[in-house]
């Protein structure tokens, strides 16, 4: 514990050290209460720097569901502010306390409380992880023959929060984002009472098969950002896992095209579980350094083979054919051929962004996995690709790998120079996704920064996910500034393309709620102050203007107040 | 070493917590994390915390002390961790202790070790000569092929992991001889950032292995290893030119040039089981166990993840027919600290315990799951054995573990052992 002098430093609030007694009574043991202020300090600012570092006053690790109660009793009693807080990896500052007081963090309740293969579900607490889930689902798991829709981000990131913000994941263009695979919830709510929703509400926890046909209050706490209730267990969906499953990677030579036209076909062929894209350093692609003796080599070779041949030829060579008369080193061979147009590889420098693409093909039965397979490359064959599988091809398979084989573990192109990384992600129409790339490009490129993208056709590709990572280093203010500008000038172009940010921070949220029908706000807002009539839960995020009964003004990026603009 | 040295690098974690798992593994990385939960007790918690009292954020004191030194500086992070900053890491979090040595927050037992090396050049504060008690004067030489660098946890804790040692290179007829002006290699105050009061230690040691003229520099300890082959050169300059790898995976280069550097500078310092590897096979010799038993193998951290040694033990027990070696599923650059190290036993004695009571429950699953006993958990460093021993003990008296599986011992010992029963 941190001694008194620090303690009164950083007071905003009620807390006072009769509190903080009572919340070691609660948790049983003053271990997993905390006051120091290295930890507060860990809470006060996360990766995206966007945002001077406020202070919590205490953190506490609650074991159960009746322990986040009885915090929440207190909370409540004083109306002192509460954080719910899992790994803070939102990136968007979603778990900063901005008004000082407690910060509920859920390391200790990370159990995987109930597993029915049957009917395909779990029930999890919101400190278990992607890590966890995804060792449950390798061989010797628990959950083996299963699968579930992995985010891109890293493996200690909380499966429970994933779902309730929206998260965009491995099987999105099957299923959409992961609030589709909440099956129920409990949720403390800012009294303290406890409220089962779902299924699970009516057979006494049995079953958490699915929120319909009941009325879908699960709703309440997706997407607001922990400002309604305190998830404690929440009921997921399982997918099977097919037992034949195989992944390519595409280039295409027009990246543009792709986004236009060509991706959008691939899912009419629906013989895609996964399709994901993004546009990242081409230094990835070039991979291997070419040996310049192996490229004029080559270049002899190639003048033996007439044009336009090539990408058959290599087709039916097939991978591992063409690395072992390559010496297993294929780039150079494919670099030159692309340079003399020979092959339908796009052309960029090493500097610039490449447009690639993993896609996963599943069966349950050889026939059906092969008659996919067979689609999709008769449909790949039309069009102007390289299409690889990332399996074979060397160095890249770690890269491919990364990317496709999920949760990541922050590969190399998200390249940490500095620190700092922080995003616009949205969900937008698929018909505006090539413009709004395009605009974004252009403002991160002028603001300094390397245009990675992340894209994925939703559900069927009724929707796009379209987001926009920025790499900076956090030790320069001028890059701290200029990834704040990009932010923000990068949110507009969304919204000007038809489409909504997602897990948004609040400077990002005060931009929607500007545009957005009034009526929608103030609706929320009289939801807010039926289930936190004193406004304590997570304030300053989501509803930035505060609610009726709660006015709040959203302070500045940089501290002060009077908003961002 | 101090913040300012590593200031380049404080920005370069992004927070994204991979380094409490294992890489495509997902099994928990960290002790430290898995014990405490908080933040500030993981890599890139450390990390943070220099780079805010770099910045001034805020100052100092006891309870930062105390997060700092209840890492294993097992360096497990440093390998998940796929960003730039998991090479420098593990001089983050020694500048991290550095700097609380200098603002006068420490670990009492810690400090202790300092007075008793200073005083008796030993962290246990036992007197000088009990090292050699018991030990025939023939191992004394004035001058030999090889040094065997004995080290404070086997000379006095662990005499029969001593004399087995001598047994083994007397069976094997190396030309040896021990020191018995050897001083503790300043493992236990590198380690709990009190570099500088090692110095008089390194030039002790490397002055005594320049006057026996040996060419070859043996230890069975991973710490004492570790400090000879890549601290002196890296800290010191001393002992330079070993053929190692850092944790970087780089060569460490000489650093600088003293006087004992001329005359020592081309000594090779070897652990054993590198030594027995080449020598086992160099005198053809034939090792085979009467009864077939299962052994599994713990890598001490000093020896493989900061040193790069994974695979000669293993080929060493690959040597000794009749000897089935069962990885854990943490093995080599991933495997679970035994918990012991950087002053960790000393300082948070019940937390070691739990660390090793942890890795044993690792071998005990694999039993379960693969339906075998396995007989002998072997480790290379006496104080790894120590640690994970006291651990079967309490998993024996909590009624997990049963008397008849995983006992604890040395490389070395249970070469003796399959010699004993040939
Ligand atoms: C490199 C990187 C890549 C990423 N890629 C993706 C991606 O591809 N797809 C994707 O969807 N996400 C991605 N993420 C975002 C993120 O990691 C996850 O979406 C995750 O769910 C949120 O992070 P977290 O678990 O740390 O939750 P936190 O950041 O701790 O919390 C998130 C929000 O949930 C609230 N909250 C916490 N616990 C509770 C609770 N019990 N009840 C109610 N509210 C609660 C918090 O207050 C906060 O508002 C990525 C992140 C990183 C760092
Ligand atoms: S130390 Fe590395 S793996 Fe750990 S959080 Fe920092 S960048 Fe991520
Ligand atoms: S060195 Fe070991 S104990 Fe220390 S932070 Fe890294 S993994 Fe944890």
């Amino acid at each position: 514990m941190q001694d008194s002098k620090n303690l009164k430093e950083i007071k905003k609030t009620n807390i006072t050290k009769k509190i903080i007694e009572d919340l070691e009574k609660i948790v049983g043991d003053s271990q997993w209460v905390n006051t120091d202020i290295e930890i507060l300090m860990n809470y006060s600012m996360d990766m995206t720097e966007q945002v001077a570092p406020t202070l919590a006053e205490v953190a506490v690790m609650p074991d159960s569901t009746s322990e986040v109660s009885q915090i929440m009793k207190l909370a409540n009693r004083f109306k002192i502010p509460v954080i719910p807080y899992a790994a803070g990896a939102n990136v968007g500052g979603l778990t900063l306390p901005h008004e000082g007081g407690i910060i509920i963090d859920f390391k200790r309740m990370r159990r995987l409380l109930q597993i029915d293969k049957e009917n395909k579900f779990i029930v999890v607490e919101p400190g278990f992880t992607f890590g966890d889930l995804k060792r449950e689902f390798m061989s010797g798991g628990r959950l083996e023959g299963f699968r579930y829709s992995f985010p891109f981000a890293p493996p200690y990131t909380s499966v429970l929060t994933n779902a309730l913000l929206n998260g965009l994941g491995s099987l999105g263009v099957k299923y959409g984002c992961a609030n589709n695979f909440i099956t129920g919830l409990e949720v403390v709510l800012a009294s303290g009472e406890i409220v089962q929703i779902g299924q699970n509400a009516i057979n006494k926890g049995k079953y958490w098969i699915s929120r319909e046909p009941l009325p879908d209050l699960v709703g309440i706490f997706v997407a607001t950002q922990g400002t309604m209730g305190i998830v404690t267990k929440i009921g997921l969906h399982l997918i099977r896992q097919p037992k034949y499953t195989i992944n390519y990677a595409i280039l295409p030579k027009s990246a543009d095209d792709f986004l236009r036209s060509w991706v959008h076909e691939l899912d009419k062929l629906n013989v895609c579980d996964e399709i994901g894209c993004g546009y990242f350093p081409a230094k990835i692609a070039h991979g291997i350094i070419p040996d310049d003796d192996l490229i004029e080599l080559m270049g002899k070779l190639a003048g033996l083979v007439r044009k336009g041949n090539w990408a058959k030829l290599l087709r039916l060579l097939g991978w591992p054919l063409l690395k072992a008369v390559t010496f297993n080193n294929p780039f150079p061979l494919i670099k030159f051929l692309a340079s003399k147009n020979l092959l339908p590889l796009p052309e960029v420098g090493e500097d610039e962004p490449l447009m690639i693409s993993g896609i996963t093909i599943t069966g349950e039965t050889k026939n059906i996995f092969k008659a996919k397979i067979k689609a999709f490359k008769k449909f790949t064959r039309k069009q102007e690709a390289l299409v690889i599988r990332p399996k074979e091809f060397g160095e890249l398979a770690g890269v491919f790998n990364s990317i496709l084989d999920l949760p990541a573990q922050l590969p190399a192109f998200y390249d940490l120079r500095g620190g700092g990384l922080t995003w616009v992600g949205s969900y937008i129409p698929h018909t505006n996704v090539a413009d709004g790339v395009a605009k974004g490009h252009k403002i991160l490129k002028k603001l300094g920064f390397f245009p990675v993208v992340v894209l994925r056709p939703m559900k069927q590709d009724h929707y796009f996910v379209m987001r926009f990572i920025i790499a900076f280093n956090s030790s320069d203010q001028k890059e701290i500034a200029n990834a704040r500008k990009a932010v923000e000038k990068v949110a507009d172009v969304v919204l000007e393309s038809g489409g909504t940010p997602y897990k948004m921070a609040p400077p990002i949220a005060k931009r929607i709620w500007k545009k957005a029908d009034p009526s929608f706000y103030d609706f929320i807002a009289k939801i807010k102050d039926c289930v936190d009539p004193n406004g304590i839960l997570n304030p300053g995020k989501l509803l930035v203007n505060g609610t009726p009964k709660n006015p709040y003004k959203l302070k500045d990026l940089t501290g002060n107040t009077g908003g961002n603009e | 070493m101090g913040l300012k040295d590593v200031k380049e690098w404080l920005h370069y974690c992004g927070r994204c917590n991979s380094c409490k798992y294992i890489y495509r593994v997902y099994e928990p990385s960290c002790p430290a994390f898995e014990k405490f939960k908080w933040e500030p007790y993981t890599s890139s918690g450390k990390v943070w915390i220099a780079r805010d009292l770099f910045e001034g954020k805020y100052e100092l004191s006891q309870s930062i002390c105390d997060k700092v030194f209840a890492c294993t500086l097992c360096g497990n992070c440093t390998i998940q961790c796929q960003q730039e900053i998991g090479d420098h890491a593990l001089d983050i979090f020694e500048a991290l202790r550095e700097e609380c040595i200098e603002a006068g927050y420490t670990i009492p037992a810690h400090l202790k070790f300092r007075e008793n090396v200073e005083e008796l050049q030993n962290p246990y504060g036992e007197k000088h000569d009990k090292r050699w008690e018991g030990i025939d004067d023939k191992y004394f030489k004035d001058s030999a092929e090889v040094y065997f660098f004995v080290g404070c946890t086997t000379s006095l804790r662990n005499k029969t992991l001593f004399s087995n040692i001598l047994k083994l290179l007397d069976y094997l007829g190396v030309d040896f001889t021990l020191a018995r002006d050897e001083w503790c290699c300043g493992s236990p105050l590198l380690t709990t950032g009190q570099k500088k009061s090692a110095k008089f230690l390194a030039e002790h040691n490397t002055d005594l292995i320049a006057k026996l003229g040996a060419k070859t520099v043996i230890t069975a300890c991973a710490g004492c290893f570790r400090t000879l082959h890549s601290q002196y050169p890296s800290k010191y300059g001393l002992l330079t030119n070993q053929n190692h790898f850092n944790a970087n995976k780089e060569i460490v280069e000489k650093t600088k040039d003293t006087e004992n550097e001329k005359d020592t500078k081309n000594i090779r310092v070897l652990h054993i089981s590198q030594y027995l590897n080449e020598i086992i096979d160099k005198k053809n010799i034939k090792i085979k166990h009467p009864k077939e038993i299962n052994v599994t193998y713990h890598d001490p951290c000093h020896l493989g993840r900061h040193v790069g040694v994974f695979e000669e033990p293993r080929e060493v027990l690959k040597k000794l027919k009749g000897v089935h070696l069962i990885e854990m599923p943490r093995n080599r650059d991933n495997a679970w600290c035994c918990g012991a190290g950087a002053g960790v036993k000393s300082g948070f004695k019940d937390w070691a315990l739990e660390i090793s009571e942890d890795r044993l429950r690792e071998a005990m699953q694999l039993q379960k799951t693969q339906d075998i006993n396995i007989d002998y958990m072997i480790s290379t460093c006496p104080f790894c054995e120590r640690n994970l021993s006291d651990a079967r003990k309490s998993l024996i008296d909590k009624g997990e573990l049963s008397d008849s599986s995983l006992k604890v011992i040395d490389l070395v010992e249970l070469i003796n052992l399959v010699l004993k029963q040939k």
